[in-house]
């Protein structure tokens, strides 16, 4: 390790001094506060340490984390959308009777390994990166132990993600047996030489291990159940966050594979895409509860960009990166104006609680809609925008039938999104019992003020963040 | 001592691992369900090893490494020292295939006595609030 490497390092080290400075601040001076400001700080830095680490990029520190432009991308996607959960959990928790700092080590913990994940080029580091963000979300999804739910939620997330590690280890140890290599670019470079038995079945199962995890379908099960009884701000982490950074892993490693000509393979994500795309939308038209509702939502959109995975190339490198930072914002937003709602002993997630929004919070409804219609992908929304770009990929690369699905997929998406809307707009019943009305947390507010402006924005002007995808992700192409 | 074939130990693993799923499936009690997920890790754990020592020269370990696994008990120092044989990977991925499945567990039997103070049952069926 020369002093570059551990240089490049920098923005890991940032935030795991931060995990450990606020653990170490809690247990001297409990303050919600200050554990907030710590966390917040941390992450900030982490975040700015990004550009000045660039140029020092591509590096490749020991044989286990490779630091380049897609790498410092994806990284910065995740800081982000760490500080905006940190930011959303302190209104959230604010109120509540339980001790609220532990959340913020459990956030940083998950943060940096989302980030070892998207730097892993080596089976053990993406190992240890998922399991140390795996293992700080159980704790986070359980995080209000009064609450049967919550547990209920945490133990099965737990149970599925110990069967996703062991799937995902027993492959790689299957992978490794065959190829005698656990860099991944030694897999790819052997994989090449032509398929055998163990190979494929070791495949298979690193791939069911990749689908647990994004939850498509047909590993979407815990989804719903999960987002429903997890904290709200959790639920937003959990969709944004852990999905895309394994989306950023899978996008990484799995397109050199398919690129060896493995028509298996395709037609294996072709068709998990298109159940993904249509099983997402339709079995969320069945839902009353906004947090199911989302948690479907999620399963569709990790197929839309399983498209432009398949799609492949630099477009459908684009495609991932730009749909993806509309996708946090969006998810962020989302979930947000379901924190901004809930308490963590009553979670407001009955689609009754958004009956007359409008006229209550007028605000809110509006920065909901704008989230919805970005899910929903209408202008002038970044949803729409997203899309746009994987529909170009798909075009490119020729996948009709999967374009298909998508417009498909797309318009029965409206329906439900905009049963939400519409439910907000709608006057209030007199004997609805009106649910009470929360002080607004500022933090909150303004971050779902910015989300809403960057939602719009992007979808009118994608310019600048298209610019820095080029120069990062795309470099690499 | 003669060299035990790659196969063999894949294919015991493969064993284990089918075990592991099995019980997952067929067992209600949290208690199980969780003995299981370790009994699919540790099978994982000795593919690890297996593939190790048909890349390297671990097969001084292999047989020690095989109790290991069965007793899941705190024989690190073996691998540990088998680092010096040869290609270590697959020792080392055992390791963190232990640290983190230990890592895993305490939060699960944390998680396992919430879910016996609010549930009063470790039967995970009966733990189905929440539905769509």
């Amino acid at each position: 390790m020369t002093s570059a490497d551990i240089l490049s390092l920098l923005p890991l080290l940032v935030v795991a001094t931060t995990g450990v400075v606020v653990m170490l601040a809690a247990a001297f001076y409990r303050n919600h506060r200050l554990s907030l400001i710590l966390t917040l700080a941390g992450l900030l830095t982490a975040f700015i340490s990004l550009p000045f680490v660039s140029p020092l990029t591509p590096r490749q520190v020991t044989s286990l984390v490779l630091v380049d432009g897609y790498a410092l991308f994806y990284m910065g996607l995740i800081f982000a959308a760490g500080f905006i959960v940190a930011l959303l959990t302190y209104g959230y928790l604010e109120q509540w009777d339980g001790n609220p700092e532990e959340l913020y080590v459990l956030l940083l913990l998950a943060t940096l390994g989302a980030a070892v994940l998207v730097g892993s080029s080596h089976f053990a580091s993406f190992f240890l990166g998922l399991e140390t963000l795996s293992v700080a979300l159980y704790a986070m999804i359980a995080y209000n132990r009064s609450l049967r739910r919550g547990i209920e939620a945490g133990i099965k997330y737990l149970v599925l993600a110990g069967v996703t590690a062991a799937f995902l280890l027993f492959g790689m140890a299957l992978v490794y047996a065959e190829t005698g290599t656990l860099a991944f670019s030694g897999v790819i470079a052997v994989a090449g030489g032509g398929p055998s038995l163990q190979l494929m079945v070791g495949l298979g199962m690193l791939i069911v291990g990749v689908g647990f995890k994004l939850g498509v379908v047909p590993f979407h099960m815990w989804t719903p159940d999960v987002y429903q009884g997890a904290p709200a701000p959790v639920t937003g982490l959990l969709a944004s966050m852990s999905k895309g950074a394994m989306f950023a892993l899978l996008l990484r490693y799995f397109t050199p594979v398919m690129a060896l000509e493995r028509q298996g393979l395709v037609w294996v994500f072709t068709a998990v895409a298109v159940l993904s795309m249509l099983g997402g939308n339709i079995l969320a038209l069945t839902q009353d509860n906004v947090k199911r509702i989302l948690a479907y939502s999620s399963i569709a959109h990790l197929g839309y960009l399983l498209v432009a995975f398949l799609a492949s190339g630099p477009a459908g490198q684009l495609a991932v990166a730009f749909y993806l930072v509309a996708y946090f914002a969006t998810t962020l937003s989302a979930f947000g104006v379901v924190t901004v709602l809930s308490t963590p002993d009553e979670e407001a997630e009955s689609l009754r609680a958004y009956q007359g929004l409008y006229y209550r919070r007028p605000w809110l409804a509006i920065i909901f809609t704008i989230a919805l219609l970005s899910l929903a992908g209408i202008p002038p929304t970044a949803g729409l925008v997203g899309k746009i770009f994987i529909a170009a990929a798909g075009v490119q690369a020729s996948l009709w039938l999967l374009l298909i699905v998508l417009v498909l997929a797309s318009v029965i998406g409206v329906f439900y999104y905009m049963r939400i809307v519409i439910t907000m707009f709608r006057r209030p019943e007199a004997d609805v019992v009106q649910p009470s009305m929360v002080r607004l947390p500022r933090a909150a507010s303004v971050v779902l003020g910015a989300l809403s402006v960057i939602l719009v924005g992007l979808g009118i002007y994608p310019v600048p963040v298209m610019r820095i995808i080029e120069r990062t992700v795309a470099r690499l192409v | 001592m003669a060299e035990v074939p790659t196969q063999y130990g894949i294919i015991l693993a493969a064993i284990l691992f089918s075990l592991g799923v099995a019980g997952i499936l067929l067992r209600r009690n949290i208690f199980f369900v969780l003995l299981f997920v370790e009994v699919m890790l540790n099978a994982a754990g000795l593919a690890f090893v297996v593939a190790g020592a048909r890349w390297g020269q671990a097969d001084g370990f292999f047989v020690l490494l095989f109790v290991e696994v069965m007793l899941n008990a705190a024989g690190l120092a073996f691998v540990v020292a088998g680092a010096r044989w040869g290609q270590a990977d697959g020792q080392v991925m055992f390791i963190f295939v232990l640290a983190t499945a230990a890592a895993e567990v305490a939060i699960g039997l944390g998680l396992l006595l919430r879910l016996h103070h609010q549930f009063k049952t470790l039967n995970v069926d009966e733990a189905s609030d929440l539905r769509g």
